[in-house]
């Protein structure tokens, strides 16, 4: 399935775009855990911000066990630093 | 209300949708660009922000600490793109019946959102470099053990 993926800030800027589509094919649904392997794999510059990062599925904080499908809205979200 | 802005923040319309007759108090917190952070003169920052879903865990924020403190009116303004020097990134206005509690929010507010809102501060440095702001915290899903610092230029950034 291909899932889109939205990036900002430093991955943003690490990756040279605020979006990618991730190919990913499992013998299981893909779920977060399995983004983030995929991501360093294919992008290796993102190694050190996904270490950090978490994600959101539809506009909510997700887990690593959150199942993935290519209807939903994902974004790549680096450690916070607004106010 | 609840807002992200791409101009500079105008207060009086802030503080027109804090104010009500049954509020006796009303704290404003606002955050502005310093200058000088850990000895680097900061030009400039510029943000970036998830603009959904920043709008929806700032909603979540203003309906906890209402109901949290027993707020009467609760407003939560972010600006992004580039905000220079001295002028207001953030602004926060709680009141409430008594002071204790628009205090209180307050300061729960500010160090909340600065763990959990998708939102993130770009340094511009005087000697040209730059450099985005991602402190090294907790996923924001936890934010309860995430660090927090209470100036708006982030301290607790650099390698």
């Amino acid at each position: 399935m291909i899932l889109k993926v939205q990036f900002f800030a430093a991955a943003k800027e690490l990756l040279g775009k605020s979006e990618l589509d991730c190919q990913i094919e499992l013998d299981r649904p893909a779920n977060i855990s399995d983004l983030k392997d995929f991501l360093t794999t294919h992008h290796p510059e993102l190694t050190d911000i996904l270490k950090t990062s978490t994600f959101s599925v539809d506009r909510q904080y997700a887990t690593p066990q959150t199942v993935l499908n290519p209807d939903q809205e994902i974004a790549c979200i680096p450690p916070v630093s607004g106010g | 209300m609840i807002q992200i802005v791409d101009e500079p923040i105008d207060l009086v319309p802030i503080i027109a949708a804090s104010q009500s007759n049954s509020a006796g108090a009303m704290v404003l917190f606002t955050g502005s660009t310093r200058e000088f952070t850990s000895g680097k003169q900061t030009t400039t920052l510029k943000y970036d922000c998830y603009r959904e879903m920043a709008l929806l865990e700032m909603e979540k924020l203003r309906e906890q600490a209402t109901e949290r403190w027993q707020l009467v009116n609760c407003v939560l303004v972010h600006r992004i793109g580039e905000v220079p020097l001295g002028e207001m990134s953030v602004a926060i206005a709680t009141a409430s019946g008594h002071r204790p509690q628009a205090y209180e929010a307050s300061r729960w507010l500010i160090d909340e959102l600065k763990k959990r809102v998708p939102i993130w501060k770009q340094e511009n440095y005087a000697d040209g470099s730059t450099e985005w702001v991602h402190p090294n915290s907790d996923s924001p899903a936890n934010s309860d053990s995430s660090q927090v610092c209470d100036s708006t230029n982030s301290e607790n950034s650099k390698p």
